[in-house]
């Protein structure tokens, strides 16, 4: 019977704490679907008097351009973040070196500097690259500041995978890259996974480097340009929500589609050696 | 095909001494097996010639080469891991050919020699199966089969039979007897078991804690052990050991170990008239402790008594924990024996494989002769 309750009680808080999540999730709809003349704060709860896609088809309009740029740069920015910290994590797991250690704690040492505090250094680094003001300013930079993470991750994945497999493609006359490449790589599955989705929402989502790094606003990312939508003196609350839904859709289906792999992954990625 | 030569060679992780001052001279075609219990650094000796770790001393040749500072993929070996380490991702087919096809082998060649290396090691009907799809057996063949297409000059056995269940390693070792035959290579195996050492090594090498402590044949190790450890490691179970004096002259010496009081024939006495009046350990198998009932012609018996502890009857033979005086002693006798616990027997000592020790040196300071029979090399 203690079993029973307990059951409950379990139950009973996951919905309260699920209730408090979806609450944003809910506003954030309903108020999409209403007219702008409905929008008020004393009906903020209440459903729509009818359903109205008008807020979603005016914000996908002034938003399109700019989620197509923050698929231009997400895309390139994860695989090649993806790529950085695989390799990294193959070499400080299987190819350590005299102060390797060392090296793994200077990069996870950037995990701890704050976007705010490297921004001037960062816009002075871009100019000197000549990729300030670019969507490939931005990729530059998501790739650099996502090496810790995806370095710690990957390090970690790699420490699973047996050292006897790196020294059996050794002795079998495989070079340092031909291991990466024809053994690590292929067994990587699931490192990829996690880091892609990881990478793909938080520069996604990333709105401070966006708004530094771009000022044109052609070329600026999603999450800059839902923020530009809410004028000087009205703020459009319907098609405004309706964009913020459209924005984070993309990483959504991310988690959704990206998360069976992963656990496909995990069920098939029984290193039986 | 290459004989293999470590020179003083000496390996340290930080402040550990893994292999210490190791020098030994491994013949073309040998079946050497390193022998010792974990930890003991036996490993570490065929990692250095692998070229998975560095010296940090000495020297290592192959063949002709010295290879010290050669990249592993470069010294022409092939090594067995204890786990395997079959590339997953890969079928049995690649697995084998992965290493041909790394040093550029032509297609058909790649594939007419793991074909043929499938084919001796009874696996053809795997080639496409995935490591994860086989059991342990298998999976060892594929490991073997693997080492065998490159055609190395030595290969290396890295406790191979360790994830096998019983019935399956006594099958594998006669199998890998017959492979060493077939392929007339040479072979360094590691392993903490004496069993796979004595069965199938043409010399074994003993090692404790990172020191070569004897190198020789199965025979001249289980009768002619030099010291204490090698005499307790080798031969199973373990040999006894009693705390002695000896007395007397060139003509007649006495051994006296706890309750035993042993005349030495004239041979022995002269052998070991020098350390007269002196401390030393005794040594006795428990195969050379007889029933009076079923000595063999052979053996030439000094009686002793013992209280009987325990008695393991194995049906081949029997097994007796004995206590005499003070000192506990298994002995393996006829399984027709007749004894029951706590019983007081007698008993006879093989007297020409009582095996001498200084106690504080612990080396042996009086080997017996290895038996007349048994000193023709193995016919191969």
């Amino acid at each position: 019977m203690t079993v029973h309750w307990s059951r409950i009680a379990i139950y009973a808080v996951l919905i309260v704490f699920a209730a408090l999540y979806l609450m944003p999730i809910y506003v954030l709809l309903v108020t999409g679907l209403k007219s702008f003349g409905e929008v008020r704060l004393d009906q903020m709860w209440d459903l729509p008097s009818r359903l109205r896609f008008d807020s979603f088809r005016e914000a996908y309009n002034s938003l399109d351009s700019n989620l197509a740029n923050s698929f231009k740069m997400v895309i390139p920015a994860t695989l090649i973040s993806c790529m950085v910290g695989s390799i990294n994590g193959y070499v400080l797991t299987k190819w350590r070196f005299p102060g390797s250690n060392v090296v793994f704690f200077l990069l996870l040492y950037g995990m701890f500097i704050p976007y705010q505090s490297v921004l001037i250094p960062l816009v002075k680094t871009l100019q000197a690259l000549h990729v300030y003001g670019s969507l490939w300013g931005l990729v530059v930079t998501h790739v650099i500041y996502g090496i810790p993470i995806t370095t710690l991750i990957f390090r970690n994945y790699y420490a699973n995978v047996p050292t006897e497999l790196v020294e059996a493609a050794k002795i079998d006359g495989a070079s340092i890259f031909g291991i990466y490449r024809r053994i690590v790589f292929p067994l990587s599955l699931p490192g990829f996974v996690v880091v892609a989705i990881w990478q793909f929402t938080s520069i996604w989502n990333d709105f401070l480097f966006a708004v530094t790094v771009t000022s044109n606003p052609a070329i600026q990312p999603a999450t800059v340009a839902l923020n530009n939508m809410a004028g000087s003196f009205i703020v459009e609350w319907n098609v405004q929500m309706a964009g913020a839904l459209i924005t984070a859709l993309p990483t959504l289906v991310v988690y959704i589609l990206l998360g069976r792999f992963f656990v496909r992954g995990l069920m098939a990625g029984a290193l039986s050696s | 095909m290459a004989r293999v030569v470590y020179e003083h060679v000496t390996k340290r992780f930080g402040d550990v001494t893994a292999v210490n001052d190791l020098s030994l001279e491994i013949e073309d075609k040998e079946f050497l097996v390193l022998v010792g219990p974990s930890g003991c650094g036996k490993s570490t000796v065929i990692r250095l010639l692998a070229g998975l770790e560095p010296l940090t001393t000495g020297n290592i040749y192959i063949g002709d080469r010295l290879v010290n500072d050669l990249p592993a993929r470069d010294r022409d070996i092939a090594m067995v891991f204890q786990s395997y380490a079959l590339y997953p991702h890969m079928s049995v087919f690649d697995n084998m050919a992965f290493g041909l096809r790394m040093r550029g082998t032509p297609k058909d060649e790649t594939r007419r020699r793991v074909l043929e290396a499938a084919q001796a090691l009874e696996i053809e009907s795997l080639l496409k199966r995935r490591p994860a799809q086989l059991s342990g057996g298998q999976r060892q063949r594929v490991a073997l089969g693997r080492a065998i297409v490159r055609e190395p000059l030595v290969f290396l056995f890295d406790e191979p039979l360790s994830n096998l269940d019983a019935k399956l390693r006594v099958q594998t070792r006669a199998e890998l007897t017959k492979l060493h035959g077939r392929l007339q290579t040479t072979f360094i195996y590691v392993t903490h078991d004496q069993v796979e050492a004595m069965t199938m090594a043409t010399r074994i090498a003993v090692l404790k804690d990172g020191l070569l402590h004897q190198v020789g044949t199965p025979e001249e190790l289980y009768f002619r052990p030099d010291n204490i450890f090698v005499a307790s490691f080798i031969g199973s179970p373990a040999m006894n050991f009693v705390p002695g004096t000896l007395t007397g002259t060139a003509e007649e010496m006495t051994l006296d170990a706890g309750a035993w009081h042993i005349a030495l024939p004239a041979s022995r006495s002269r052998q070991l008239a020098p350390f007269t009046n002196s401390e030393v350990v005794v040594g006795i198998r428990p195969e050379d402790i007889h029933d009076p009932d079923f000595l063999p012609a052979r053996v030439r018996g000094c009686a002793i008594q013992a209280r009987v502890d325990v008695t393991e009857m194995m049906g081949n033979e029997k097994f007796l924990h004995l206590v005499s005086g003070t000192e506990k002693v298994l002995a393996r006798v006829d399984p027709r024996t007749r004894a029951r616990a706590g019983q007081d027997i007698k008993l006879m000592l093989d007297i020409d494989h009582l095996h001498v020790f200084d106690p504080k040196t612990e080396a042996a300071i009086a080997k017996i002769e290895i038996p007349e029979e048994l000193r023709e090399p193995p016919s191969a």
